[in-house]
């Protein structure tokens, strides 16, 4: 059942949904303002007041370009975009009650539901099976152990002005503390990161087993919900929380790690995974493994899905990796970097200091983007880019 | 009316006046990082490096004729290094942070004990291969440091243990000479080098920019606070009165818990107001309102530093003493918000994903 979207089905979607409105001053005298596809970031923001947000913005001659915003009740973690159906969902930070979806053209709300009884959001989902579902990481609170890591399974419809948003069923992460999901090329099978640390109910950011954690990688088979193929570290890294990922079009996981255990242990921190094989880690130079502060915070792939770049905001850089060579490439300093993901033929960046910034890994040029953007924003740790059709 | 409008703009007037005159806050980033760097922070190291060098002489002369005196004069060049290492101890970025500098120093606090077993089972293995240099740098951080030495130095029965077992006082040694050569190695790496990166820290080699080294620098300081507060005092204090343990005090057993304290707070105070007058401080970077009240915080502690002993064990021996160590935890937190609000009213963000990220 899963396939594909057709480019012709993926435009005629475009244009009836995700159509933004840009700065149509720029369109020449008399000429008919055309929609073409254009490239919207979104991020979670907090400002200098601690209000939260939904924030939008487009990058144009070196400029970040605000698009739309659109407050949110609390402090949120990802957002995924579908410009199919062109609506975002944003999903409220570990351990989170609420769930947004808002209209990918104008920013707003269109649908807001609390988490189910018993359950906490975990911050990350992913649309599958051509956006007709999504599905989250939870954590079940009446019984938090070994076995608390969810799967929520949602159905999405989108009418004209309204989406219908039902959770259908849901089915175990194998592991706890499941944080990011993505889906394999295959459009079915979910890779799921299950960071392993356990939470309290009372303070759920607390964290309990670090001697006996033990996270994973699983692929679930998102139709059944059934455990196709799971991986561990080697035992002595079992402190090595597993929980932000990125899949390129050859199937291939890039994997992001934040260490537990004591901070002079010399720990994996990124890793990477091909399917039938064993988790693998590559070599990072001892002096850039210890900048990194035993902690990653995001990682993505560039288009090309041949490189990957993984944050560090403890250690104010981030760092670029070659899939195909299985090797490190390069750092680039950068204060609470955290946010990034592909675009414009390289990696956007953003900071927890109100930065946007570019990085090309064939050039290694590094491009700082200016603009209207509010100085106290503090962009938070993940960014995502779509595109949108617009007039320009 | 009129006469109230015509106050209001008087007021006006007046309050933009008074803005005039407050200084702007210093943003040349370069020159603070380098009086910082020059003025305290190399020296610091230096002095440390200087302090830490007669611990592996001394442990020799001990070893080579275990008397009593030779231990106590053992035991002062101890003292004398951990009051160096106080006085620099805040500084958590740059070399001391290179090949684990900063745990095989001080692998503190060790709640499960781990250093204990670790030292004891090395002491019983007996085998001289492990004290070579190259190999006991790669011993565990547990068995490197000053909790290590001063375990073996400060035990009630040091002497007798030391005497009576030959190899213990070569691991006692091995240590002394493995402080001094970190000592020598961080000091030697930031005047090298390191003094260079923060030079030119807009090059982007190790920082973002040249703001990015200032944020570091102030990180030194601000979160220094609550680590003393949480990990030296707090800990110790227990939830009441009779609940209070010294064991979990820092280094106890040389009965110097509070007197690293002493030398934390002198530190940090220096490190914010500047050695003299003549130096760029690092408080020019604040709104000059804001730090004046910090000042008077740093002079509060020093006070109630002062009117405490050097021995956390004499310090909670006497409820008295038990309250003026909860007064001296909340001066601290006072001293760390006023910190963080002078900080929230520049431009100058310590971090958002790196505090608490997920």
């Amino acid at each position: 059942m899963n396939r594909p979207v057709k480019p012709a089905e993926r435009r005629r979607f475009l244009s009836q949904a995700g159509m933004l409105m840009l700065s149509p001053a720029l369109a020449l005298p008399g000429q008919a303002q055309a929609e073409v596809p254009v490239s919207l970031y979104l991020s979670a923001a907090t400002d200098s007041r601690k209000q939260h947000w939904l924030k939008s913005f487009r990058l144009r001659d070196g400029l970040a370009e605000p698009a739309y915003q659109h407050r949110l009740p609390t402090r949120a973690h990802h957002v995924a975009a579908d410009p199919v159906l062109g609506i975002y969902i944003v999903l409220a930070r570990r351990p989170g009650t609420w769930l947004q979806v808002g209209d990918l053209a104008d920013g707003s709300l269109l649908h807001e539901l609390p988490v189910p009884e018993n359950r906490r959001f975990n911050g990350h989902g992913i649309f599958a099976a051509e956006s007709s579902y999504f599905f989250t990481t939870e954590s079940d609170i009446s019984e938090l152990g070994a076995d608390s890591g969810r799967i929520g399974v949602w159905q999405v419809q989108r009418q004209q002005d309204s989406v219908s948003f039902k959770r259908v069923r849901e089915f175990p992460s194998y592991g706890l503390d499941p944080h990011e999901l993505l889906l394999l090329p295959d459009h079915r099978t979910l890779v799921i990161a299950n960071g392993g640390i356990l939470g309290s109910r009372d303070d759920e950011r607390a964290k309990l087993n670090i001697d006996s954690m033990r996270p994973s990688l699983a692929y679930v088979d998102s139709e059944t919900g059934m455990l196709l193929e799971q991986h561990y570290l080697a035992p002595e890294f079992h402190q090595a929380s597993i929980r932000h990922l990125d899949v390129n079009a050859a199937g291939e996981v890039a994997i992001a790690m934040q260490f537990e255990g004591e901070p002079f242990i010399a720990a994996p921190l990124v890793a990477s995974h091909r399917r039938g094989e064993l988790i693998s880690l590559p070599a990072v130079p001892e002096e850039i493994r210890v900048q990194m502060k035993q902690y990653c915070g995001s990682v993505r792939f560039d288009s090309s899905g041949r490189y990957f770049a993984v944050s560090c905001p403890r250690g104010n850089l981030i760092t670029f990796w070659d899939m195909r060579q299985g090797k490190y490439l390069a750092t680039v300093r950068s204060r609470d970097v955290c946010g990034v993901c592909a675009g414009m033929g390289g990696f956007v960046f953003s900071t927890g200091i109100g930065r946007i910034s570019y990085y090309d890994p064939g050039t290694g040029e590094v491009r700082d983007y200016g603009g209207d953007l509010d100085a106290g924003l503090f962009w938070d740790n993940h960014l995502t880019m779509t595109e949108v059709m617009a007039r320009i | 009316m009129i006469r109230t409008m015509f106050r209001t703009v008087t007021l006006t007037v007046l309050l933009l006046g008074f803005q005039l005159v407050q200084a702007q806050p210093n943003d040349n980033w370069t020159e603070v990082n380098l009086a910082v760097v020059d003025r305290q922070i190399i020296p610091a190291y230096l002095a440390f490096a200087e302090k830490a060098q007669p611990l592996a002489s001394r442990g020799a002369s001990f070893c080579r004729s275990p008397s009593a005196e030779a231990l106590t004069a053992w035991q002062l060049s101890f003292h004398v290094s951990m009051d160096a290492w106080q006085g620099i101890q805040h500084v958590q970025f740059g070399p001391i942070t290179y090949f684990n500098w900063n745990y095989r120093l001080q692998f503190w606090p060790d709640e499960k004990g781990t250093g204990e077993r670790q030292l004891e089972a090395l002491i019983a293995e007996h085998d001289a291969e492990q004290l070579s240099a190259d190999n006991f740098a790669r011993l565990s951080v547990g068995v490197q440091g000053f909790p290590a030495l001063e375990r073996l130095l400060f035990a009630d029965d040091a002497l007798t243990l030391l005497q009576q077992d030959p190899f213990r006082c070569q691991v006692a040694q091995t240590i002394a000479a493995n402080i001094g050569e970190i000592a020598a190695g961080v000091h030697e790496r930031w005047a090298g080098e390191f003094r260079t990166t923060v030079a030119n820290a807009d090059d982007r080699a190790v920082f973002e920019n040249a703001q990015a080294a200032t944020i570091d620098i102030l990180k030194a300081l601000v979160e220094a606070l609550p680590r003393i507060r949480d990990q030296k005092v707090l800990a110790a204090l227990g939830a009441s009165y009779a609940q209070a343990r010294v064991r979990r005090a820092e280094s106890w057993r040389s009965a110097r818990s509070l007197r690293n304290i002493k030398f934390n707070l002198a530190a940090l105070e220096t490190f914010f107001s500047g050695p003299d007058s003549a130096t760029i401080a690092l408080s020019t970077v604040l709104h000059s309102e804001d730090v004046a009240p910090i000042e008077a915080g740093f002079a509060t502690l020093m006070d109630t530093l002062d009117s405490l002993p050097d021995a956390m064990a004499v310090a909670l021996a006497s409820e008295e003493q038990y309250a003026r160590l909860q007064s001296l935890a909340s001066q601290l937190t006072e001293l760390d918000d006023l910190l963080e609000t002078a900080l929230k009213n520049t431009d100058l963000y310590l971090g958002f994903n790196s505090l608490d990220g997920d």
